[in-house]
């Protein structure tokens, strides 16, 4: 921490947070709000104000357990080393006058008038870092309510364990200021549980945490009576399972059992081993609520552009980038993807630092010229592309579609919405994938089209070659960037010219390397099913099917499946009829031009 | 195009593709297509390397169009190939005649041939209308914004700036150190928090 504010290339600001960021790699654009300190550069951290200053207010670094002053430093080794005034606490901003502090400041380091600031910065790269915050039990075991005082979440027993924290690392039950003779942890506190306002996953690190606790108090009250009511205990990794051994070998008495709470911090459980009937009641002390930990990520998302999960994390590019977002050039680090412990932290700093690092080996950015271009004679401007592209790397500017390259992944959804034929994927256009279809379909007989995305399905073709799986030789594999790219129009093309049969195959949900965007070619396929259907055919006939880039197996069984199906002629031969007359691509109509209207 | 010279570079990869499909059918049907050159060789990614470029300069070709494994594998390679040779990195196009070809279809030797010849020919079809492009160049300013001075955001920043590269590190609160800094000691080891 010290490093970080005395490192040359280090430029800290504090107080400040991001609110919106434009451009792309090599060239963000981000704009920042500066929140006031109060203090300015001068501040020797000689402490004369914080003796002056009589204001007390909630200590949030100890999570309420304790008071502060209006100015203050949140711990001793903060960086950088000043102080800063709460001007919510501060009575001097509640119009009451106070200037203590400014009175007996000799540096004149004290500033009140200070105010927002916005700045912009320009930066190459950018690594959200912005972590995550334990989730607010109140209501859970009677959290937060005042017959059960003695009931606390990790956090707090965290800051009551350290020396440097509110009981200066004393442990005592907050109702009688007294040490507990027994204390109980309550793991996945609002995790792992599909109510409302719960957790529904597994924050990972907090069984480990309350072992690491649990062994601490062992180590300095060996007669203190310690229990853990788990829902399975999880450590993994190395030297987790050992802590997790020695606890129980410390005495420490692991339950697998969901307790309740009742007066008197007294907690019923069922015994795991003589099962539901059998309810024991056990008072204890402290009650410690493991809370799992929750996203903070929303606003950065939004003001970054970078997509949201499910979950509210950070989304993470694929998994084998695991710190990549899908904009190229922003990275992520550390417990903003996903719940993660200060090791795994720091492996991620460490591999987000490196992908930044080797952007910055070269003057420029190479970014691959496999992506959108805009017929300009054909496009109208009308703008269903724009809608179309996640990665909004299309505007629509002088009744034109212009693309930022810079922005555009080349997956190819756009071509689908545009019904000028004006948007294409360079070397993957229409007419090349076209012309594939023609060549392959040139003896249509029992043929099998099958369209396979570039990163999982195509691999997962591959795998099933590598691990010698065997399949019909009447398959004919297409290559798209993304399933998306594989338009109604593409589809209908294929019956249109005699085949059989058709599959569309992309990375399962959630793991496309563009985003959501094989929601889209789901959309796309099911309506073009029903259509088949509605027309009289087979829908089966059309398969959309997800395999991944390890699904060899998966691979050729679906090409097995697909073989099964038996079409006869008369249906190649209607639906070849009916395809062949779909309306041609609208036109866009000849604009008067300049000339034309005398000016 | 029809004053495209596309080169076919069928490779055998030893008995990979050789052992299953009849390269010298794929050869004689592709023949017929009308390209300048249809070229086999036992290791196209070794030895036939050579062989393209000197067949590039030799036969006058413009497009080339490479019959062998996975382009997940080898499709760098022959990019570059063509680049040294002069041609446009983006006018080669493979065609995958070994994963997707002659070990999934391993005891139909007559139909996995006809397979193999019908994905060249797709691959001329598509290699004729592909365009030469260049990868887009954009500066790069060598700074970088860290959002959160919590571990992760204290770790990347040094990592960064000991490379000697300019790092701005932004933080919502008056302090870095993050939730870390709550911790009293981490697990497995007991350590203090850094």
């Amino acid at each position: 921490m010290v490093d970080v504010g005395r490192h040359p290339n280090i430029e800290l600001l504090t107080m400040s947070e991001v609110v919106a960021a434009s451009g792309y790699i090599g060239n963000f654009e981000v704009l920042l709000r500066k929140h006031p300190r109060y203090i300015t550069e001068e501040c020797t951290f000689c402490g004369e104000c914080l003796e002056r200053c009589n204001v007390f207010t909630e200590d949030e670094f100890n999570v309420g357990r304790g008071l502060r002053k209006a100015i203050y430093v949140p711990f001793l080794q903060s960086v950088p080393r000043q102080y800063v005034i709460d001007d919510k606490a501060c009575i001097y901003f509640s119009d009451q006058g106070c200037e203590k502090c400014v009175e007996d400041c000799k540096k004149h380091a004290i500033d009140l008038s200070q105010t927002i600031e916005e700045e912009t910065v320009h930066v190459g790269t950018i690594i959200a870092a912005t972590g995550i915050k334990p989730y607010d039990p109140t209501g859970l075991y009677g959290y937060g309510d005042a017959r059960f005082p003695d009931v606390i979440t990790s956090m707090e027993l965290e800051r009551m364990m350290s020396v440097e924290g509110p009981t200066q690392g004393h442990v005592f039950r907050p109702s009688t200021g007294k040490r507990p003779e027994s204390i109980a942890f309550i793991q996945c506190a609002g995790s792992r549980s599909f109510k409302e306002g719960q957790l529904s996953y597994c924050s990972k690190l907090c069984c480990a945490n309350t072992i690491k606790n649990a062994l601490l108090l062992k180590e300095h009250f060996p007669d203190l009576e310690i229990y853990v009511f788990h829902n399975g205990i999880r450590t993994s990794g190395n030297r987790q399972e050992r802590m997790f051994l020695e606890a129980r070998k410390q005495g420490v008495i692991f339950v697998n059992a969901f307790p309740e709470i009742g007066e008197g911090h007294i907690l019923s459980f069922s015994d795991p081993i003589l099962g539901q009937e059998k309810l024991i009641e056990k008072s204890f002390d402290l009650v410690t609520l493991a809370v799992g930990l929750v996203p903070t990520a929303q606003e950065m998302s939004s003001a970054l552009g970078v997509p949201l999960g499910k979950r509210g994390f950070i989304k993470e590019d694929n998994q084998l980038s695991p710190t990549a977002t899908p904009t190229n050039g922003i990275y992520i680090a550390g417990a903003v993807g996903a719940p993660a412990d200060i090791k795994q932290c720091i492996e991620q700093a460490g591999s987000a630092s490196m992908q930044v690092a080797k952007h910055f080996q070269k003057d420029y950015a190479e970014l691959s010229p496999v992506i959108a271009r805009v017929d300009l004679d054909k496009c109208t401007g009308c703008g269903k592309c724009v809608k179309q592209c996640l990665f909004g790397a299309i505007r629509v500017e002088d009744k034109v579609a212009s693309i930022t390259q810079a922005l555009c992944r080349g997956c190819g959804n756009c071509e689908d919405a545009c019904e000028f034929d004006a948007i294409s994927i360079a070397n993957y256009t229409e007419e090349q994938m076209k012309a594939q279809l023609r060549e392959a379909l040139r003896e249509p007989e029992d043929k099998i089209i099958v369209f396979a995305c570039n990163w999982c399905s195509y691999a997962g073709a591959d795998f099933a070659g590598t691990s010698r799986l065997q399949y019909g030789a009447n398959t004919r594999i297409i290559k798209t960037m993304c399933s998306c790219r594989v338009s109604v129009d593409l589809i209908t093309h294929a019956f249109a010219l005699g085949a059989p049969k058709v599959i569309v195959s992309g990375c399962h949900p959630g793991d496309c390397h563009y985003l959501d965007n094989n929601m889209f070619t789901k959309k796309r396929v099911t309506r073009l099913k029903e259509k088949l259907e509605r027309k009289g055919l087979n829908p089966d006939r059309l398969m959309l099917e997800w395999v991944s880039a390890a699904e060899g197996r998966r691979f050729a069984e679906m090409i097995h499946r697909m073989e099964e199906l038996e079409v006869d002629e008369s249906e190649v031969e209607m639906s070849k009829m009916i395809f062949s007359q779909t309306k041609k691509k609208k036109v866009k109509k000849k604009m008067p031009t300049k000339e034309g209207k005398g000016v | 195009m029809p004053d495209d010279r596309i080169g076919v570079f069928i490779c055998h990869c030893g008995t990979n593709i050789n052992g299953m499909i009849d390269c010298h059918k794929v050869n004689e049907k592709v023949s017929q297509s009308g390209v300048a050159l249809v070229r086999e060789h036992s290791y196209m990614c070794t030895g036939g390397q050579a062989q393209i470029i000197s067949d590039i300069d030799e036969y006058e070709l413009d497009r080339v169009v490479v019959a062998a494994c996975s382009p997940r594998i080898h499709e760098e390679t022959f990019r570059s190939v063509c680049s040294v040779a002069g041609i446009n990195p983006y006018l080669m196009e493979m065609v995958n005649i070994r994963e997707q070809c002659s070990w999934c279809h391993s005891y139909v030797r007559d139909e996995a041939t006809e397979k193999a010849a019908e994905l060249v020919l797709m691959g001329i079809e598509k290699i004729k209308l592909n365009e030469p492009l260049t990868p887009l160049k954009v500066p790069m300013t060598k700074k970088a914004l860290v959002i959160g001075g919590g571990i992760s955001g204290i770790e990347a920043s040094l990592q960064l700036a000991d490379l000697g590269h300019k790092v701005i590190l932004v933080e919502k609160g008056p302090t870095i150190g993050g939730k870390m800094a709550q911790l009293n000691k981490i697990f497995p080891d007991q350590n203090c928090s850094p």
